[in-house]
């Protein structure tokens, strides 16, 4: 287990692979901050609904040994704000719901939040990168920020590149999530090894572009095309 | 699978686009279905077109939109119109729908539903100018959007436009699709 290193987590299929990811790796978190008060929300399947998911996380988490704290879905939320806000670890993995921002007062609570986010930064900030990297012939992979308050546009501590997904695969639910507990894991072991996150560096505002929720159109034929 | 994404009135309840699920080729059928079936709407509205001489613009966003396109036409691309229709995007796709003025306090009512169709010819003319899918990404969504009020034409100018975003935005799906080997005619 690694002392004073969170998880605040959305009672999503993703958080629930990073969890087990770092707990089969030997990289449990302390602590388990998990957003979740039964609603159907972004980043959810159908099976995820009504707690199932929470559920799940709640006791992977404690067969761990970890601490868990439930807490409202809302990561701007009071609750979530003092529950960091009293945490006295430095650095928390943040996997939220999707379109969630995080708000000054939880970014101003002095922690750093560590997220994974799917496309290589800093060419593709936003949503939906993959997608967007298909259709455009780019590489397809994931980057470790710290989050600030702007749009992806925090300290990258960790880029990795990976093959494309075959045509036909499920990218949201499979793909994306493998790839991003792949770089999860390997950022987690430099916290256990060296104590801290690489360096890594700060992104040129004017670098890269942001891409928004792709439409079902497009995704279509990103997920169908044929030329590799 | 259908394409359902004209069904509700978009201008009263968003679209978030999230996590939307996969129907292979029957979808993107539907989806040239449910456009060639607008564009015959569109084309059928009983709409004067001496209606748009009396056009006057609506909003402070109407205006800023029009010079946008003004720096976008001719075929060539003035640098400031690409990065004021960044702004643009981005309100957009955060609210999928447009204010009449941004940061005036308390926050202005929406633009009224005219300044859609200016604003898919814009995404229409910088698509085809620049190939950038970003583009191609938003026209859709703003032409969804035109599609599930389709009754809200007044002007024959606003209807044109929109026929004329409609065929880019095919046009732009079906080469795209082609260039990755995806059969969509």
């Amino acid at each position: 287990m690694i002392k004073e290193l969170g998880f605040l987590a959305g009672a999503t299929p993703r958080s629930l692979d990073y969890l087990r990811a770092l707990v089969e790796s030997n990289l449990t978190p302390d602590v388990l901050f998990l957003m979740d008060d039964g609603l159907f929300l972004p980043g959810q399947r159908d099976k995820d609904k009504e707690g199932a998911m929470g559920r799940t996380l709640e006791s992977t988490a404690k067969d761990a040994g970890m601490n868990v704290k439930r807490l409202p879905a809302d990561v701007n939320s009071n609750e979530v704000v003092n529950a960091i806000s009293d945490y006295p670890g430095r650095t928390v993995i943040y996997s939220g719901y999707g379109g969630a921002l995080l708000r000054v007062s939880i970014l101003d609570t002095g922690k750093e939040f560590l997220h994974i986010h799917s496309g290589l930064l800093p060419d593709y900030k936003g949503s939906t990168n993959i997608y967007y990297a298909l259709l455009n012939r780019d590489d397809c992979g994931a980057s470790a920020l710290l989050i600030d308050k702007g749009i992806d546009t925090g300290r990258v501590v960790g880029r990795l590149k990976c093959d494309t997904p075959r045509p036909g695969e499920d990218i949201d639910y499979e793909y994306d999530i493998t790839m991003r507990t792949k770089l999860l894991v390997d950022m987690v072991k430099q916290i256990s090894v060296h104590g801290r996150l690489p360096d890594g560096e700060m992104q040129k505002k004017e670098e890269g572009r942001v891409y928004y929720i792709i439409h079902p159109v497009l995704k279509h034929i990103a997920i169908m095309r044929k030329d590799g | 699978m259908i394409y359902n994404y004209t069904e509700q009135n978009l201008l009263e309840e968003q679209q978030g686009y999230m996590y939307t699920p996969f129907g292979w080729q029957a979808f993107l059928e539907d989806y040239l279905r449910n456009r060639a079936k607008a564009k015959k709407q569109m084309e059928e509205l009983d709409i004067v077109a001496v209606e748009s001489l009396n056009h006057e613009t609506s909003s402070y966003t109407e205006g800023e939109l029009n010079k946008i396109l003004a720096g976008l036409k001719n075929k060539k691309i003035e640098p400031d119109a690409l990065e004021e229709l960044e702004n643009y995007l981005r309100r957009f796709e955060v609210a999928k729908k447009l204010r009449a003025r941004y940061h005036v306090s308390p926050p202005a009512d929406y633009v009224p539903f005219s300044v859609y169709p200016l604003f898919a010819e814009i995404l229409s003319v910088s698509y085809i100018l620049t190939r950038d899918i970003r583009y191609l990404n938003t026209l859709l969504k703003v032409n969804d959007t035109i599609i599930s009020v389709i009754d809200n034409f007044t002007e024959k100018v606003s209807v044109l436009r929109a026929i004329e975003a409609l065929n880019t935005e095919v046009a732009g799906v079906k080469k795209l699709a082609n260039e990755h080997g995806v059969n969509l005619q």
